[in-house]
């Protein structure tokens, strides 16, 4: 009888070990927070990137987990709304010990979070498109109070923009019309635009904004077209992304149509239809992986990353999808660097150097809390339901 | 392009955004006509009819005629069951309660709508084709706005024929005047209510169906249209269908010339002014006859 007891008991304990189930050996999960746009306007992009975050967080899992404690993402929905975002964000810190946070993805909701999360310090690797949100001062009275903790892992939009000057130079594209949604995105890259447009020697003739969730932007095209412009830049994530360049052909306006480093996803060609043959954009490889030269570092890790969100979520993957992985696998790196502890974890982060990830290559320093540059940028164009590798 | 054609295509784009919210604006007014309430659950209609049209003819490849008319009866049947079950059986039959019944339903349907489909936007086929129209004056439309019109225009004869001059539609209007005068003259008030939101399920998925190749379709594409379809009802004279067709048409015209003329970033702040300013002068609305056609 007894025998049998401590067989049983033998077999259990070992079954524990081999699993390294946290419950037997008492280990709590590494608990990190990732508050994506899962509904509302942005929801495409970020459930795609609570996706690619899954990727990383259950190939750690798969691998034994980090010091046998497991990661765990503890997800909240910003439904693409600020005020809805620090809700989500109160939520989780209040509810969860967590050690980082991942997302959010819309600049607005990145721009009321940080506040919090600077008080909280806690790391945030942000997928966020708009640079506001490391540039912005974060005290009024205070112009050179930087961010802390914040992260983001997109290239800088001003890099994105500079990329699309520089193309359009090439292209002998002077005069040129910014179209831009009527919020933090587009906002930001207004004073992008404005920055680095005069840099390549191409003048913004013309600035037009939009509501992001309006219909119709023939008028505002219509008054740019009458200036005369020779490109037009729309700079817009969700619906409208399709819509403009549906509303460029109705009005047969010739001029080249670019947009901004978001569009360059499935989604795009979901919405644009038939009328988003031509337009270009910079984006990240992920898009382009197998049109890349061999001698392209990333190629191999770019495939091979495709390869596995294919199989497992059986979809293409866009182009902020990349975002979504480097943010995760960042952070999953510095926790296995320096354990679960917030202050040790903003500091790993802070001195990534050279890591080879998906989107670039990222070289965080204390000022440059993003860590690529603008050769990690492409441009694409959408050519028959794809994207073609420009330059 | 000059400064004459820029005004054609403003006034041109105006029309076309206007005859959206004009056919919204009227879904709004059906309900509202039979039973005195605001049917917030309209917006969900309208984002139910683009998306089931997407399903049908995107997905399914059904022909977009036959896609039409399914996707009208399919959102007409869940107006149907929304009075049939929440709004029937409310223990209150104040009219703020249901107003607030409907949020609550717009809120449940929204929910499901995303578990549905998702949150994706998706581009839906235009009717015939989208070869631009250039017309004499300048100005370029798509045919699909040519349709938005007809449809639109259309819709506000048989509602204003319907509700003036036969017997079921002034039913319908004794009903949400007052309910119990109107049972006591033997109108059947339950099978009004009933055919107002059923009437208005189809209306809204007409909207949402003739607008989503324009501005494509998700599970929530119907929350932007009713607020500005809501505010062109209350422009034109809430309850009133060649009101709604005026506030819609000034509404979408002011949005394109302040867009075109003035600023852009403030197109609609101009709009709402001009709302407003119209709604102080004439609280009834452009073409409201007030509570004293309602004694």
């Amino acid at each position: 009888m007894q025998g049998k007891a401590s067989v049983v008991l033998a077999i259990s304990l070992a079954v524990c070990f081999m699993v390294g189930s946290p419950l037997c050996l008492g280990a709590e999960p590494i608990k990190i927070a990732g508050i994506f746009a899962l509904t509302g306007r942005a929801a495409h992009i970020g459930t795609a990137q609570r996706d690619a975050v899954l990727i990383a967080i259950d190939e750690v899992n798969e691998q034994g987990g980090i010091n046998g404690r497991k990661l765990e993402m503890v997800m909240e929905d910003t439904e693409s709304s600020p005020t809805k975002a620090v809700m989500a964000l109160k939520k989780i810190l209040e509810a969860e010990d967590v050690v980082a946070i991942i997302g959010p993805t819309l600049t607005g909701t990145a721009m009321a979070m940080r506040g919090f999360i600077e008080q909280e310090r806690i790391p945030a690797f942000m997928h966020s498109g708009g640079d506001v949100i490391l540039k912005a001062p974060l005290k009024k009275d205070d112009p050179t109070s930087r961010p802390k903790w914040t992260f983001k892992s997109p290239y800088k939009a001003a890099d994105a923009m500079g990329k699309i000057c520089e193309y359009m130079r090439k292209q002998g594209i002077s005069k040129i019309g910014f179209l831009y949604s009527n919020e933090g995105f587009g906002k930001d890259g207004l004073k992008n635009v404005k920055v680095q447009a005069p840099k390549y020697g191409v003048e913004v003739v013309a600035e037009e904004a939009f509501e992001p969730k309006d219909v119709d932007m023939t008028a505002q095209l219509t008054r740019m077209n009458a200036k005369g412009v020779d490109g037009i830049i729309a700079w817009t994530v969700g619906p409208a992304m399709g819509i403009i360049p549906k509303n460029v052909k109705q009005l047969g306006i010739k001029a080249p149509l670019f947009e901004c480093h978001g569009a360059g996803d499935p989604i795009f060609w979901k919405v644009a239809g038939e009328a988003g043959e031509g337009v270009m954009m910079p984006s990240t490889k992920i898009v382009v992986a197998d049109q890349l030269p061999d001698s392209d570092p990333q190629k191999k890790k770019i495939q091979a990353y495709v390869k596995a969100y294919r199989e497992k979520f059986n979809r293409e993957p866009g182009t902020m999808v990349a975002y979504g992985a480097d943010a995760a696998y960042i952070v999953v790196d510095a926790i296995k660097k320096v354990g679960a502890d917030r202050a040790k974890l903003r500091d790993a982060i802070e001195n990534t150097q050279g890591y080879l990830g998906i989107s670039g290559i990222y070289n965080i320093t204390p000022e440059d809390h993003n860590g690529l540059s603008m050769k990690d940028i492409v441009m694409i164009k959408a050519t028959k339901g794809g994207w073609e590798l420009m330059d | 392009m000059d400064f004459s054609q820029q005004i054609a295509q403003y006034l041109i784009t105006g029309l076309s955004i206007g005859a959206i919210y004009a056919i919204v604006a009227m879904g709004f007014n059906i309900i509202h006509n039979a039973t005195g309430i605001v049917n917030f659950a309209q917006c969900e209609f309208i984002s139910l009819g683009g998306m089931s049209m997407y399903t049908l003819v995107v997905l399914l490849k059904i022909p977009i005629l036959i896609s039409f008319f399914i996707s009208m009866a399919t959102v007409s049947l869940i107006g149907a069951l929304m009075e049939r079950g929440p709004i029937r059986y409310a223990r209150s039959k104040e009219i703020i309660i249901l107003i607030f019944l409907t949020i609550g339903l717009s809120g449940t349907l929204r929910g499901s709508a995303q578990q549905i489909w998702g949150t994706d936007n998706v581009g839906v086929p235009a009717f015939s084709g989208e070869a631009p129209i250039h017309l004499p004056v300048g100005a370029t439309i798509l045919p699909q706005h040519i349709w938005v019109f007809g449809i639109t225009f259309l819709v506000m004869l048989v509602l204003r024929h319907f509700f003036r001059n036969t017997i079921l539609g002034k039913a319908m209007r004794a009903t949400a005047v007052n309910r119990q005068a109107a049972a006591l003259v033997g109108v059947s008030v339950d099978h009004m209510v009933l055919l107002s939101f059923a009437l208005s399920g189809a209306l809204g998925a007409v909207a949402g169906m003739i607008i989503a190749p324009i501005a494509t379709a998700s599970y929530d594409t119907g929350i932007m249209l009713g607020l500005k379809g809501f505010a062109a009802a209350i422009l034109g004279g809430y309850g009133n269908f060649a009101g709604a067709i005026l506030g819609g048409v000034i509404l979408g015209v002011l949005e394109s010339l302040g867009a075109g003329l003035l600023s852009s970033q403030y197109k609609d702040a101009t709009a709402f002014l001009v709302l407003l300013f119209v709604l102080f002068l004439k609280p009834t609305g452009i073409m409201g006859y007030g509570e004293s056609e309602r004694v």
